[in-house]
């Protein structure tokens, strides 16, 4: 008998064991944990929120208006002024 | 589906994917794992399954499915470990250790190494084995005689085998 044929041989006799009871009971978790919503899962919720808020934008009536400094004229109003009917970036670039 | 339907493929198929898997990947982390993976993969389809092939032939096919997916997605979350390794991101971890009897194996391709044990170990034709792997015949003999050639060429290997297996060198002097 060759050497190739001795390796698989034994690796035909290599019989590990196992603890299918415990195995059981680790899939049966996963299967429960599987079958819930993929909404309830934190990450996707979280990239779903993130998706609205960026899609959100073209919608917004105003977008002069900011939702974390408020209205840029009222921010930047005294420029406003100074520039006539010119907006701040106008202004800005000397036109 | 009922629950007892999984049940019942769970006791009568355990043995025989844990056989397959206890080949065909080397570490218990990677064997657990995959036999769990499995019997997910068979929990979701058994609703599917109409009953025009065996229980066992459909059950093969997701479970060699499931494997080589399986070896395909590590290899490349260790090539990704190995290069957060060597950019220092991360700590390097201690090279996995590996059954004996699974070193010439590791030197296989995903495929390869699922084509040598059906045909091989599990004794399976080679049409088969085409069918459940999805592969056509001339593939599976051409990954077979590369696994035969590549397994050989490892045994031979400065005698590397014969110091892990004593008693195949005692069978062979023999022989």
């Amino acid at each position: 008998m060759d050497q190739y044929s001795n390796y698989i041989r034994k690796l035909r006799q290599t019989a590990l064991k196992a603890d299918f009871s415990a195995l059981y009971q680790k899939i049966e978790t996963k299967k429960s944990k599987r079958s819930r919503q993929a909404f309830s899962r934190p990450l996707i919720g979280l990239a779903v929120v993130a998706m609205l808020f960026i899609f959100m934008f073209p919608f917004l009536p105003n977008r002069n208006q900011s939702i974390v400094a408020g209205s840029r004229f009222s921010t930047y109003g005294f420029q406003h002024e100074r520039s006539g009917d010119h907006i701040v970036a106008e202004y800005v670039l000397g036109e | 589906m009922a629950d007892f339907e999984f049940d019942q493929v769970y006791r009568d198929t355990k043995e025989l994917v844990w056989k397959l898997v206890s080949r065909y990947v080397f570490t218990r982390e990677d064997r657990e794992d995959l036999f769990q993976e499995i019997f997910l993969n068979i929990y979701s389809a058994l609703p599917k399954f109409r009953g025009d092939s065996r229980v066992n032939t459909w059950l093969y096919r997701i479970a060699v499915n499931c494997s080589i997916n399986y070896v395909k997605k590590q290899g490349r979350i260790r090539r990704l470990l190995r290069i957060l390794e060597g950019l220092r991101l991360i700590e390097e971890s201690p090279p996995a250790e590996i059954d004996e009897v699974s070193v010439p194996l590791a030197k296989l391709n995903p495929q390869q190494r699922m084509v040598l044990l059906l045909a091989e170990v599990e004794e399976k034709p080679l049409e088969e084995i085409a069918q459940t792997m999805g592969i056509p015949v001339g593939t599976v003999k051409s990954n077979l005689h590369r696994a035969k050639e590549i397994i050989k060429k490892e045994v031979r290997k400065d005698g590397s085998v014969f110091q892990l297996y004593p008693e195949i060198e005692t069978n062979c002097a023999e022989g």
